[in-house]
């Protein structure tokens, strides 16, 4: 079959490798008809997770037909049209019993190697390193499903491929976000991010009663896209003050509820912060960049919730700590559980209340992945999100 | 991939000193003889330190020579003797200790009937360990670095403390290959979490830090060992099954 292969920074191939096999009783396999590239595999495109391998195939966001399934799947049957999770989750630990299916503790044959990074084990993810289970991704025609029984999710056939791709991944992200930013009626929240998980958070804000959502970015296109398809108010953080143009349009609190959709490759535009974080990152005196979790917390109300979807993966420095106390904030984050919130926005979808399509910008076949991930990572030619079809 | 000549150089740490009383092993015979030769012409550079470097070299060419070893003699045991070496070689602050803790999400009877279920063992680890059960509370046991790997060690072991609900312990008995004694615990986790299991194991480890450091560096170290199949038996409790993650 046809993959997206890693073989190092900035070097994706497309190539021929082995069709997966059913290995274990609980796995599927499944066709894949619709692919996406998501803003954290840019994180291996650019070389920042470790324990990649030459030949991994890529990609966490991917939904299909199940052309096989072993013995002990009760749930799926050949045929059936399923989006699948980005998180590997075992259902039967711990954690999966309590809902936290992001941090099963079964399913990464690596948790040796988190555990000691981390202090705790995690779930496995598709197409994103040894660390995470080296499992192989869904940038491809076919991929092999672990625990099929309990995370991919059956579509109706009203449900477009387009409509039902993002359940994987981003859609529950922004929503998962949005829920851990504790957004209630009449909130201001602002995002920093407005790329797809930043403009879902958007969505999802409003969608839990939000009185006011700003979008801070620098890209025009996205900024724009947040200003028309959701009507939030922005700010471009290139020409203007985030904390002065967050003061003045929240009365001076602040925002209620703040959300980190940026991550630890921030840009942060030339700030002394974000100069300084590049520096010690380039001399690997720091893994991460935090340009836009500061700006979250400083300009964050006092009693306010700062939620953190973007991935952050190692050691931060000068994180403002003591304005963080002083003010009483709430800090949530982490991997989504995606499984919990499948099946409600899928029914958000059926109703229209959300019509995740909107934040599609190429429509391309798999054998274009590189020239795609150089184009997204760039941010050329307006790439906000990349579909692909194998 | 397969790494057949240091699977042996292994076997022959974890079992060498082990072997019949006092026989030095075949690689050990040829290493001493290598030392002897050398001592015998180190001794000729030196006045002073000639003559006792010389004694030593044709002890160590004499040792090669017949393959006897009076010291391993005197460490073996003889029929007089206790079944165990568990007292001698793990008594004080000797031997080696491995602590896991970790969480199954199954009540303690179905945990702890676990362990009392020797053959259950195979299946859960995919065939890493094999247990079977001998009589009178004694069982062998198999250790694999992989389910289709050769054996990497094995023992027999009696059972030296059961406290149901709560405690199984447990000695290696004569000959083998690693000397080990160990208990898991149970508990109930609070909060309907399941069941809390603590395993400790102590071991002499052959050869000391070297055996020690040599089975490190190959990924089979007894903690390495206890804490993946750890891993498959909480995976296999768990889910009510076998898992297989990687092809």
């Amino acid at each position: 079959m046809r993959a997206v292969c890693w073989y190092g920074k900035e070097d994706i191939r497309v190539e021929t490798v082995p069709d997966p096999t059913i290995v274990d009783d609980g796995d599927a396999i499944v066709r894949v008809t619709l692919t996406a590239i998501c803003g954290s595999d840019l994180h291996l495109y650019g070389g920042f997770i470790p324990t990649m391998e030459k030949g991994d195939v890529l990609g966490h966001e991917f939904m299909g037909e199940v052309v096989a399934v072993g013995r002990a799947v009760r749930n799926l049957a050949v045929g059936d049209r399923v989006v699948v999770p980005f998180a590997i989750a075992c259902g039967g630990c711990g954690s999966c019993r309590r809902d936290l299916f992001s941090l099963c503790e079964n399913s990464n044959p690596n948790n040796e190697l988190l555990t000691t990074a981390y202090g705790s084990p995690g779930a496995a993810l598709f197409g994103y390193s040894h660390l995470y289970g080296g499992f192989a991704g869904g940038q491809a025609e076919y991929v092999r499903v672990p625990f099929a029984d309990v995370g991919p999710l059956k579509l109706p056939p009203e449900v477009s491929d387009e409509h039902g791709l993002f359940l994987s991944d981003i859609l529950p992200t922004g929503y998962m976000a949005a829920e851990n930013a504790d957004v209630r009626a009449g909130a201001v929240v602002a995002v920093w991010g407005a790329g797809p998980v930043g403009l879902f958070a958007m969505q999802s804000a409003q969608l839990l009663g939000a009185a006011r959502v700003i979008a801070i970015d620098s890209v025009p296109e996205r900024l724009e896209t947040a200003r028309t398809h959701l009507g939030v108010e922005t700010i471009d953080f290139l020409n203007e003050s985030v904390d002065e143009e967050l003061r003045e349009l929240t009365g001076g609190r602040g925002p209620d509820a703040c959300i980190d959709a940026v991550g630890l490759e921030a840009h942060g535009a030339g700030s002394i912060g974000a100069r300084y974080d590049r520096a010690k990152q380039v001399a690997w005196m720091a893994t991460d960049r935090l340009q836009a979790l500061r700006q979250a917390i400083t300009s964050c109300r006092a009693g306010g919730t700062v939620s953190i979807p973007g991935v952050y993966g190692g050691f931060v420095d000068k994180l403002p700590l003591g304005a963080a106390f002083a003010k009483g904030l709430t800090l949530r984050m982490g991997q989504t559980h995606v499984h919990r919130y499948m099946r409600p926005l899928l029914d958000r979808i059926v109703s229209g209340q959300i019509d995740p399509t909107f934040v599609i910008s190429h429509r391309l076949g798999l054998e274009q992945a590189p020239g795609a991930y150089a184009a997204f990572r760039n941010k050329e030619d307006g790439c906000t999100k990349v579909v692909m079809r194998p | 991939m397969t790494h057949g000549w240091m699977d042996e150089a292994e076997r022959w740490i974890l079992r060498g000193s082990h072997a019949e009383a006092g026989r030095v092993p075949e690689v050990e015979r040829v290493a001493t003889a290598l030392l002897g030769v050398g001592l015998l012409l180190l001794s000729r550079r030196s006045r002073v330190w000639g003559a006792p470097v010389a004694v030593v070299g044709s002890v160590a060419l004499a040792r090669a020579a017949t393959g006897y070893c009076p010291l391993y003699a005197s460490r073996a045991r003889t029929a007089d003797e206790p079944e165990s070496d568990t007292a001698e070689q793990l008594g004080g602050a000797r031997g080696r200790h491995v602590r896991e803790h970790l969480t199954i999400a199954q009540p303690l009877e179905v945990v702890e009937a676990f362990w009392r279920d020797l053959p259950r063992m195979a299946e859960a680890t995919r065939g890493r360990i094999t247990a079977e059960a001998l009589d009178e509370g004694r069982s062998r046991w198999q250790v694999r670095a992989t389910p289709a790997g050769p054996v990497l060690a094995e023992w027999t072991a009696e059972l030296i403390n059961h406290v149901p609900g709560k405690v199984l312990g447990w000695r290696t008995l004569s000959n083998a290959d690693v000397v080990s004694a160990g208990s898991v615990t149970f508990k109930a986790a609070p909060g309907d979490q399941g069941t809390e299991v603590h395993v400790h194991l102590q071991y002499a480890a052959p050869l000391g830090w070297l055996g020690a450091t040599a089975a490190t560096l190959r990924g089979h170290a007894p903690a390495m060992l206890v804490r993946e199949s750890l891993r498959d038996i909480k995976r296999y409790l768990d889910l009510g099954r076998s898992v297989t993650l990687s092809a």
